[in-house]
């Protein structure tokens, strides 16, 4: 079948009856968002790989009980975020530094000292990420990158919404003292001037 | 301003705050420049962070959603928990439930054939009443275990309850005759003795056996999907980390008799390819050397898994990591010979007809250094 294009509510349902060409499209939609919160958690390329095809590989197997019409982007994500975490917390796992490879390098943008100085800010910041505990670090990204709501995070990780609030605001802290040098260049001016 | 209150700072820019705490936190920002500050500095971390690339290495993409399709078609779950069969907990339910009738049956027995006749009775009767119908007596056992034909294990179900009225007339007829010959009608027929006790011992556990498996495609198939299926749904919705096998997937079912009788009757998966190989993929994804010699060893491992199961789904990606941890070695370990080899294996993966991720594996010699090493 030809999947492009179809409504997710329908390729979810076609999935549901076995369907795998529907489910590669499914899979085709959501694999940068999944791979994305893994990256972010695992922070290495094989083991985001790794939880990225295991997330969607359990998502399939579950296809049944997840609720048509309700949008399957969360659900698949809280997934990723749990099995990241886990990876995370093995004793096998080890983090290895994120290394720019082909694709990750940032684009320049127009001014070539602006654009320094924000990949500058963007290196101490991935650095920071790194830094941060696994737990801290999936909340944070549930949080700002994939912008959840405490509940959802929370009923992700199996976390009270207390201990979400305070890892969430832990990570910020811990983030911000990395970047503050750049802020004043970057990113703090524009807050500042809406506040 | 104390921490709790930075805390506080941090969910009313999530909008998390209820509205007398939110009016709170504003009324003080009006008048506090720190505060303020400080909730422009968490603003920007979330706009940093969400500007920080998470991209995956050049044709990443293209083949993922394939090889997510090659390893569920691998893991031979072909359908998404289907619908229609039962929970592989309800069938051990039904063992269970079986058992409870069955095992005052079973414990008759004995009495009764003694007192009729001492070789045969009763218990082949039960059995002919079970399964007579089946084409090879010694199997029937295993046709309730497939979840996808429910019918005959009901069947047999029913059968069971037939039983103890014709046991209980039987120790009627001996009750009343002191020293009874075997009487024609209580006189088995057709199977040979031999069958009767593996037929009874088949018949309390529903699924079966490993040797009966092997020779059952639907009945083992089915019923080892349908446990995959139903440990992954509680994974996935529960967030478990360890993979769905088989023995997490028991132990993580309801506690309780059905349980205990699933534990106690499932099989041992059984050693097709795809599972072996689903096993091993995994146990090689999961390996993370920390030196070039490491690497070189994953490399090897990956090549070996490439050659045993080369015309399997995961074939591909084991040839495509071949690649992918040989410039690793290479980058650890700075070997040219790493380097070379990379070339060659790339090489070789390219010039395949099946060759599904050649971008990912074009991506990968774009990284390396131009030229012959």
């Amino acid at each position: 079948m030809t999947a492009e294009g179809r409504d997710e509510t329908f390729l979810l349902g076609r999935a549901r009856q076995g369907d795998l060409s529907a489910f590669e499209e499914i899979v085709r939609r959501h694999q940068r968002r999944v791979y994305g919160v893994a990256l972010r958690i695992v922070r290495s390329h094989h083991a985001a790989d790794d939880v990225t095809q295991e997330a969607f590989l359990r998502a399939w197997r579950a296809l049944d009980r997840f609720e048509l019409g309700r949008p399957f982007a969360p659900w698949i994500s809280r997934i990723a975020a749990n099995l990241a975490v886990n990876h995370v917390r093995s004793p096998e796992a080890r983090e290895d530094p994120l290394e720019p490879g082909p694709g990750e390098t940032p684009a320049p943008g127009g001014d070539p000292l602006a654009a320094a100085l924000e990949a500058e800010a963007q290196r101490v910041l991935d650095a920071a990420v790194a830094t941060l505990p696994a737990e801290q670090r999936a909340v944070f990204t549930l949080r700002a990158v994939e912008e959840m709501s405490y509940r959802e995070i929370a009923d992700a990780l199996g976390l009270s919404m207390g201990t979400v609030m305070s890892r969430l605001f832990r990570a910020r802290e811990r983030l911000a003292a990395a970047i503050s040098p750049y802020l004043g260049e970057a990113a703090r001016r524009p807050q500042r001037g809406r506040s | 301003m104390s921490g709790h209150e930075r805390a506080r700072l941090s969910a009313y820019l999530d909008g998390e705050l209820d509205p007398a705490d939110r009016a709170a936190i504003e009324a003080h920002l009006t008048g506090c420049a720190e505060c303020r500050g400080v909730l422009a500095e968490l603003a920007a971390v979330d706009v940093a962070a969400r500007a920080l690339p998470a991209e995956a290495p050049t044709g990443y993409f293209e083949s993922l959603p394939a090889r997510v399709r090659g390893r569920i078609e691998a893991a031979g779950a072909r359908w998404p928990a289907a619908r229609w069969r039962l929970p592989a907990w309800t069938w051990a339910a039904a063992a269970a439930l079986i058992l409870a009738v069955i095992t005052p049956i079973t414990l008759w027995h004995p009495r009764a054939r003694v007192a009729s006749s001492p070789a045969a009775g009763p218990p082949r009767e039960a059995v002919e009443t079970y399964a007579a119908p089946p084409p090879t007596p010694q199997r029937p056992a295993a046709v309730p275990a497939a979840p996808e034909a429910p019918a005959p294990g009901r069947a047999g179900g029913m059968a069971s309850r037939e039983t103890p009225a014709k046991e209980r007339k039987a120790e009627l007829e001996e009750a009343r005759r002191s020293i009874p010959v075997a009487s024609a009608p209580l006189e088995p027929v057709s199977p040979p003795e031999t069958a009767a006790p593996p037929e009874s011992v088949g018949v309390l556990a529903p699924t079966p056996r490993p040797a009966e498996a092997a020779s059952a495609p639907f009945a083992a198939e089915g019923a080892v999907a349908d446990r995959s299926a139903s440990t992954a749904e509680v994974q996935a919705l529960g967030g478990a980390a360890a993979p769905p096998r088989p023995d997490t997937a028991k132990a993580m079912r309801p506690a309780g008799v059905g349980a205990r009788a699933a534990r106690e009757s499932a099989p041992a998966p059984p050693s097709t390819e795809p599972t072996d190989a689903e096993q091993a993929y995994r146990a090689l994804a999961a390996e993370r050397p920390h030196e070039g010699e490491g690497w070189r060893r994953l490399r090897e491992a990956w090549r070996a898994f490439a050659r045993t199961h080369a015309s399997h789904p995961l074939g591909d990606e084991a040839r495509v990591r071949v690649v992918e941890t040989g410039v690793e070695a290479w980058r650890v370990g700075a070997d040219p010979a790493d380097l070379a080899r990379v070339r060659e294996d790339a090489a070789a993966y390219l010039s395949r007809r099946d060759a599904a991720q050649a971008a990912r594996v074009r991506a990968l010699l774009e990284g390396l250094p131009a030229g012959p090493p």
